[in-house]
C-alpha cells in the first residue's frame, strides 16, 4: 500500500530511476561489444540498435508499474489540457457552440414550463377541471347557476374540492379619486383547493364566510404592486368598496397570478337566499372549478355529472330541460391560445440543439482525420491502444465538462434576464418572475451535448481502428487523407445542419410576419393614438335607461367639441375583446332543432366608433352617431357574420333579433364592416354585431378618443368625465396600443426568442459549413498548388471547390425547403390565418441560406487558389 | 538457429528461476538467460523491463539500488517469499505442460 502511494508521489524520481537503469544497461552492452572486438563507435551503434527505442518501451514499462491508474489519469488530464491549448480556436468554437445550445434550450424549456406546462405550481394540476353548463347544440358553454352549484357541491363524489367564483367590479373610494377595481368573489373552498397562497398576511378562513364577517379582501400581486407599491404593511388597511369598509387581510402569491388575469382583489362569495332559489336557477353566472379525486378519470366524473344533469332536467324543466354539464381540463383550457406558439418554440429548441451537435460533430471529425497521423505514429512506437482511447475519452469528457459548465453559467445569466421580463410582462408570464432553471431539462441538454462531444471526440479512435501502419505513414507526407466514407458523413452532417437551419429560419420568418401584421393594423382596426378608459355609472344615480343615455350623449358632446379630438365613441367592449356567444335568430331562416343556431358577439356602440378605430365599411352605411331613443334599431355586422349566415354575404336589408329581445322586435342590418382579427391570430374572427347605444344603454362601458396627442388625452378624458359628474368612479385611462401590446406579449416574447434562435442557428450552421469546406480545401492545398502551377486558372479552381462544397448545402436546402413547407402547413392548421400559407418567409430563408453558404464556400476556396503555388506545394 | 519467441508467462518463469539463485540487476538477468540457454533465448530489453516491473508490482520480486561491479549505481532485483512460491507453482505447471506435449509428440 505504501508503495502505491509512494509510486504516485515520486513519479518523477521513479522515471529518473528507470532512465538510469536503462542507461546503465546500455553502457553494459557497449562494453560487451567493445570486448567482442568492435570499435567504440560501432559498439555504441550496435548496442543502441539492439537496445531498441527507449522511449517506445518506456511507456509500456511505465504502464506495468504500480499505481498506474491514478497516475495515468492525472497525466492524461494534463495531456488533454495541452491538446486543448494547441487548437484553441477549434475548441473554443466547440465549447461555445455546445454551451449556447445548452443554455438556450434550457431557458426555452423553462419558459415553456412556467408559462404553459405548469402555470400554477400545484401537484395536482392535471386534476383541475372546469365545469360549465351546456345545452347542445345551441349553448355550447355557459356558467353555472348558484342553485345548481350548491347541488353539485352536495351531491358529487368525484371531486376532492369544488368551488365557484364570479367576477364583478367595485367602486373604490378610499383616498383620492373614486376608482373602479375588478374583484373576484370566491366560495369557501376555492383557495383551499389550490393550497395556501398568501405571500403576505393570511388566506381566507371559515370565519370570513360568516355573514357580517365577510368584508375582507385578498389583493392580487399585480394590484398590490400598482396600488400599494408592494408595501408589506398593507395588511390591516381598510378599503372602502361600494361604500362599505373592507379589510385587507393578505396578498396572493404570484404563483397563482394566472388564476384570474385582470382581477385586482378577491373577496368571499356568499349566496343570498334569493340567489339560491330554484326560480333563479336559470341565472348562470358562476365559474366552477373542481379537483378530481386521485384515481378518478374525467370520464367517470362526467358520467356522474350526467346523471345529476338528468335529474335536474326532470325536476326543474323550466330552467334545466336538456341542460347538461361540460367538464374540461383546466390546463388545456388555459393554454389553448398559446399552444401553437409553444409547440413551435419546442420544435425550434430541438432544431437548435441538433444543429449545434451536428456542427460539433463535424468539427471533431475534421480534427480526428488530422490526428490520424499522430495516432499512427504512436501506435508504431508501441503505445497501448486502450490507453490512447482512454486519453481521447478524457479529452472529450473535458471538453464536454467545460461546455457544460459554461452552458450552466449562461443559463443562469439568461434566467436573470427572463426574471426581470417576467416582472414587467403581463400575468401570462408572472410566474417567470420567480422561476428557477428547470433541472431535468438542464440535465438532458447537458447529457445530450456530452454524448455528442464524447461520441465524436472518440472519432480518431474509430478512424484509427482501420490503420494500416505502412499505408498511413506513407500518406503521412501529405497529411491525413479523406476517405470517401468520411467525406460523405461530413456532407451529410452539413446537409442536416442546413435543413434544420432553413426550417428554423422559415418558421421564425412566418411568425415574424404574423407579428408584423398584427402590429401594423392588419388587425382590422387601428389602435394608434386612441386612449381609453372604462367607467361604471353609479347604479344609485343612473338607475334609468334614460339617465344613462343622457350621460352618454352629454359625454360624447363634450369630447367631440374638443379641438384635438378627431373621433370619440363609447362601446361595451374594446375591439380587442369578445363577449361570448349570443344566440340570434334571422328573419326568414329557421334552423332545425338539432342544428347549431347562429350566434354572434355583441357590441353596443355610440358615437363614431368605426371612425375612431378606422374600421372599414364594406357595404351599406353606418348609423349616425346619435340615435333617438325610440328610433328603429339599425345594426352593423362584420364580414364574417354576413358571409356565414347570408347567401353571397348579402346581409344589408336583412333583419335579425336576439333571444333576449322582446318578441316581435327585430333589428335591421344596414351596413357591413371589415373583420377585426383575433389579437393573437389564433382564431378566425367571430361574427360580430354592432348595435346602437339606445338598444340597452349599458352602465359599464369604455370611452374611446382618438386624438393628436394621446398621452395628454388620458387626463383629458378624466377631466371631462369629472366635469360631467365629479363623483363618478373610473378606471385608469390607458392607450389602446399599450393594451394591445400587453395582450400580444406572449407572441412578442416567443418572437424574440424564436428570432434569436434562428439567427443563432444560421450562425453556427454557417460556421459549420465554412469549417467543413475550409478543411477539405486545406486538405487539397497541394493539389490546388499543383494545378495552378500547371497553369490552371485560379478562378476556375475556386469554382471547382465552391461547387464541391455546395453539394451538401444544396441537398440540405432541398430537404430544408420540404421541411419548411410541412412546418408551414402544420402552423397553418394550428394558426388558421392567411399568413401561415405565405411562401415568402420560406423563400427568404432559402435565399439567405444559399447566400451564406456561397460565401462560406467561396472564401476558403478563393484563398487556396490565390496562394503562391510554391507555398502550397511545400505546405505538407 | 532462428530466434525463438518467448511467451510472456515463460519469461516470468525464467526470471524467477534466475533470481532464485542470486540477486541481480536487469542486464545481468538477460545475460544469464542468454548464457545458460546457449544463446537460444535472447531477451530484449523491451520485454525484460516491463516484465520486471510487472512482477515487482505483483510482489514476486523486490528491488533496491546498490553499486554494481563496474562502480555504477544499479537496481538489483531479488526474489520475495511470494515469488518463491510462484516459482514453484510455475515450474510445476511448466513441467506438466511439456510432458504432456512430449507425450503427444511421441505417440503416433
Amino acid at each position: 500500500m505504501l508503495k502505491f502511494v509512494r509510486q504516485i508521489f515520486r513519479r518523477r524520481s521513479l522515471d529518473a530511476e528507470m532512465r538510469e537503469e536503462m542507461a546503465a544497461h546500455l553502457e553494459h552492452r557497449i562494453q560487451e561489444n567493445i570486448t567482442a572486438g568492435m570499435s567504440a563507435d560501432e559498439a555504441k551503434a550496435a548496442a543502441r540498435r539492439k537496445f531498441g527505442h527507449v522511449d517506445g518501451f518506456q511507456e509500456a514499462a511505465r504502464d506495468s508499474r504500480l499505481g498506474t491508474s491514478v497516475e495515468l489519469f492525472l497525466r492524461d488530464i494534463g495531456f488533454a489540457f495541452r491538446q486543448l491549448r494547441h487548437s484553441p480556436v477549434l475548441f473554443a468554437t466547440i465549447i461555445a457552440t455546445l454551451a449556447m445550445g445548452i443554455a438556450s434550450c434550457t431557458l426555452m424549456f423553462t419558459v415553456v414550463d412556467t408559462t404553459l406546462l405548469h402555470p400554477i405550481e400545484v401537484d395536482y394540476l392535471d386534476r383541475i377541471v372546469l365545469v360549465h353548463e351546456t345545452r347542445p347544440p345551441s349553448v355550447p358553454q355557459a356558467p353555472v347557476s348558484p342553485a345548481t352549484y350548491i347541488d353539485l357541491e352536495r351531491e358529487t363524489r368525484s371531486f376532492e374540492v369544488i368551488s365557484a367564483w364570479r367576477g364583478t367590479t367595485f367602486n373604490l373610494t378610499t383616498d383620492g379619486e373614486p376608482q373602479i377595481v375588478r374583484a373576484g368573489l370566491l366560495t369557501e373552498e376555492t383557495l383551499k383547493g389550490f393550497g395556501n397562497h398568501a405571500v403576505v398576511g393570511r388566506d381566507f378562513v371559515a370565519e370570513d364566510y360568516q355573514p357580517g364577517r365577510s368584508n375582507v379582501v385578498i389583493l392580487s400581486p399585480g394590484y398590490w404592486q400598482r396600488a400599494f407599491a408592494s408595501s408589506r404593511d398593507v395588511v390591516g388597511k381598510t378599503l372602502r368598496l361600494n361604500d362599505q369598509p373592507y379589510t385587507v387581510i393578505g396578498v396572493l402569491s404570484p404563483k397563482f397570478a394566472r388564476l384570474g388575469s385582470d382581477i385586482d382583489l378577491w373577496t368571499p362569495l356568499i349566496f343570498t337566499e334569493q340567489e339560491k332559489g330554484d326560480d333563479q336557477r336559470g341565472i348562470r353566472n358562476l365559474g366552477v372549478t373542481a379537483v378530481l379525486k386521485p384515481g378518478v378519470s374525467l370520464a367517470q366524473a362526467q358520467a356522474e355529472l350526467d346523471a345529476i344533469a338528468e335529474r335536474l332536467s326532470r325536476e326543474h324543466p323550466r330552467t334545466n330541460q336538456d341542460w347538461k354539464f361540460l367538464l374540461r381540463n383546466f390546463n388545456a383550457y388555459l393554454n389553448r391560445s398559446l399552444r401553437p406558439l409553444v409547440l413551435t418554440l419546442l420544435g425550434a429548441v430541438g432544431c437548435v440543439m441538433a444543429i449545434a451537435c451536428a456542427n460539433v460533430a463535424n468539427l471533431l471529425m475534421a480534427r480526428a482525420t488530422e490526428r490520424r497521423r499522430e495516432f499512427t505514429i504512436r501506435a508504431a512506437l508501441g503505445a497501448n491502444r486502450g490507453r490512447m482511447i482512454r486519453q481521447l475519452l478524457l479529452e472529450s469528457v473535458l471538453v464536454a465538462t467545460l461546455a457544460g459548465g459554461l452552458g450552466i453559467a449562461l443559463a443562469q445569466a439568461g434566467m436573470r434576464v427572463l426574471r426581470v421580463y417576467g416582472i414587467s410582462a403581463g400575468t401570462d408570464f408572472a410566474r417567470l418572475a420567480a422561476a428557477e432553471i428547470n433541472g431535468p431539462v438542464l440535465l438532458f441538454t447537458l447529457a445530450f451535448s456530452a454524448a455528442t462531444g464524447i461520441l465524436f471526440g472518440l472519432a480518431p479512435a474509430w478512424i484509427a481502428s482501420d490503420i494500416d501502419l505502412n499505408e498511413a505513414l506513407k500518406q503521412g507526407a501529405r497529411g491525413a487523407t479523406e476517405t470517401p466514407r468520411r467525406g460523405r458523413i461530413r456532407q451529410t452532417l452539413v446537409a442536416l445542419q442546413v435543413t434544420l437551419a432553413v426550417v428554423l429560419l422559415s418558421g421564425a420568418g412566418l411568425l415574424t410576419r404574423n407579428f408584423i401584421r398584427a402590429t401594423q393594423g392588419e388587425l382590422g382596426f387601428v389602435p394608434d393614438r386612441v386612449a381609453t378608459l372604462r367607467l361604471s355609472l353609479r347604479a344609485a344615480k343612473y338607475n334609468t335607461l334614460e339617465s344613462r343615455l343622457n350621460f352618454a350623449n352629454a359625454l360624447l358632446d363634450r369630447l367631440e367639441s374638443l379641438p384635438q379630438v378627431e373621433a370619440a365613441s363609447l362601446a361595451n367592449l374594446t375591439p380587442l375583446q369578445s363577449n361570448g356567444r349570443y344566440l340570434i335568430s334571422i328573419l326568414g331562416q329557421d334552423p332545425a332543432r338539432d342544428q347549431a343556431r347562429p350566434w354572434a358577439n355583441f357590441n353596443l356602440v355610440a358615437g363614431d366608433f368605426f371612425k375612431t378605430f378606422k374600421i372599414r365599411l364594406i357595404s351599406g352605411s353606418i348609423p349616425p352617431p346619435r340615435t333617438a331613443a325610440n328610433a328603429p334599431i339599425s345594426i352593423v355586422v362584420n364580414e364574417t357574420l354576413a358571409w356565414r349566415y347570408f347567401a353571397e354575404g348579402n346581409a344589408v336589408g336583412q333583419r335579425l333579433w336576439m333571444d333576449r329581445m322582446a318578441p316581435g322586435t327585430s333589428m335591421e342590418i344596414i351596413g357591413i364592416v371589415s373583420d377585426v382579427q383575433s389579437v393573437l391570430f389564433d382564431e378566425l374572427p367571430a361574427p360580430q354585431i354592432y348595435a346602437p347605444w339606445t338598444l340597452v344603454p349599458p352602465g359599464t362601458f369604455y370611452v374611446f378618443a382618438r386624438t393628436t396627442t394621446p398621452s395628454a388625452t388620458m387626463s383629458l378624458l378624466r377631466s371631462e368625465i369629472r366635469a360631467l359628474d365629479p363623483d363618478q368612479a373610473l378606471e385608469t385611462p390607458r392607450l389602446m396600443t399599450d393594451l394591445l401590446a400587453k395582450m400580444q406579449a406572449p407572441l412578442h416574447l416567443s418572437l424574440r426568442l424564436l428570432g434569436s434562435f434562428a439567427l443563432f442557428a444560421l450562425l453556427i450552421a454557417a460556421v459549420g459549413i465554412y469549417g467543413v469546406v475550409a478543411y477539405s480545401v486545406s486538405q487539397r492545398t497541394t493539389e490546388i498548388g499543383v494545378r495552378v502551377a500547371l497553369g490552371a486558372d485560379p478562378s476556375r479552381v475556386t469554382w471547382h471547390f465552391v461547387r464541391r462544397g455546395l453539394v451538401g448545402v444544396l441537398i440540405g436546402l432541398v430537404f430544408g425547403g420540404a421541411g419548411a413547407w410541412s412546418v408551414g402547413s402544420m402552423l397553418h392548421s394550428m394558426v388558421p390565418s392567411d399568413s401561415a400559407k405565405d411562401p415568402l418567409p420560406v423563400i427568404a430563408a432559402f435565399m439567405i441560406f444559399l447566400a451564406t453558404a456561397l460565401i462560406a464556400c467561396f472564401v476558403p476556396a478563393r484563398r487556396a487558389a490565390t496562394v503562391d503555388p510554391m507555398l502550397a506545394l511545400r505546405s505538407e | 538457429m532462428g530466434k525463438i519467441d518467448l511467451l510472456q508467462g515463460t519469461l516470468d518463469l525464467l526470471i524467477l528461476r534466475v533470481l532464485s539463485r542470486e540477486e541481480m540487476h536487469g542486464w545481468g538477468i538477460a545475460d544469464r538467460i542468454e548464457q545458460i540457454s546457449k544463446s537460444v533465448l535472447k531477451v530484449g530489453e523491451g520485454s525484460l523491463y516491463p516484465a520486471l516491473y510487472r512482477m515487482e508490482a505483483k510482489g514476486w520480486i523486490a528491488s533496491e539500488w546498490a553499486q554494481s561491479e563496474n562502480n555504477r549505481r544499479a537496481k538489483y532485483y531479488k526474489l520475495t517469499r511470494a515469488g518463491r512460491k510462484q516459482l514453484e507453482a510455475e515450474q510445476t505447471a511448466w513441467l506438466q505442460l511439456t510432458e504432456a506435449v512430449a507425450a503427444i509428440l511421441r505417440s503416433a
